[in-house]
């Protein structure tokens, strides 16, 4: 089903509302359904840098279910080194 | 056997890699690194990609495209903006609690569509000792 669909469907009950406020709810009602059921899982790449440690996640991660470093999963640290650094 | 020594966390919206040094003799020799221009693969559960106005090479899904979530579930997102939409009007409310039930109930089998298995594997809880 198509955007135009969706809004379609919106506009049936009302046809005053303008289509730029109903994205704005398509858009928050999507993250919501996604948010609530974790229903699409991805992957993402990412190249190491020598000794840099931190790496922006991309913003429509909901939760990082698991990582592997050249090929191999790793496991996760539970919190974080007691020795901070910001690299 | 042979181990992985990398290890990962999450903090402030990043995702940080170091290489866990087993004999080291003091938390500042703990973690070093990563070493560089390796792969680091990132398994994870995403939210959809937002609407947008026009047919997209940014990203967005355009007016003619559809989001990525299952074709079953695509009808549920405009329960959810009816149930906003009639909510606005006090005079509307038990409209808008029908169409919240509606969309409940698709989140509820969206939770059974996410939990099916479908990669073949079974759940499970990794145990850490760190």
């Amino acid at each position: 089903m198509t955007q135009n669909q969706l809004i379609e469907i919106v506009r049936k009950q009302f046809p005053d509302t303008p289509v730029a406020e109903i994205r704005i709810h398509l858009n928050e009602v999507l993250d919501e359904f996604c948010r609530r059921t974790r229903i699409l899982p991805a992957a993402f790449n990412f190249t190491t840098v020598a000794d840099q440690r931190y790496y922006d996640l991309d913003a429509k991660i909901l939760e990082v279910t698991s990582v592997d470093f050249d090929g191999y999963d790793i496991p996760r640290l539970t919190g974080r080194p007691e020795k901070r650094d910001l690299t | 056997m042979a181990y992985r020594d990398e290890v990962y966390w999450i903090e402030r919206d990043a995702i940080a890699v170091a290489t866990l040094d087993r004999t080291a003799t003091s938390i500042a020799n703990e973690f070093t690194g990563p070493v560089g221009s390796k792969t680091v693969t990132v398994f994870a559960i995403k939210g959809d990609s937002d609407f947008g106005d026009t047919d997209s090479t940014t990203g967005k899904i355009g007016p003619t495209e559809s989001p990525s979530i299952p074709e079953e579930f695509h009808q549920a997102i405009a329960y959810g903006v009816l149930d906003r939409l009639y909510a606005q009007n006090p005079t509307t409310i038990q409209v808008a609690t029908y169409w919240n039930s509606r969309f409940n109930t698709a989140v509820i089998e969206g939770k059974k569509y996410a939990n099916t298995g479908r990669d073949a594997v079974a759940p499970k809880i990794k145990p850490m000792d760190y």
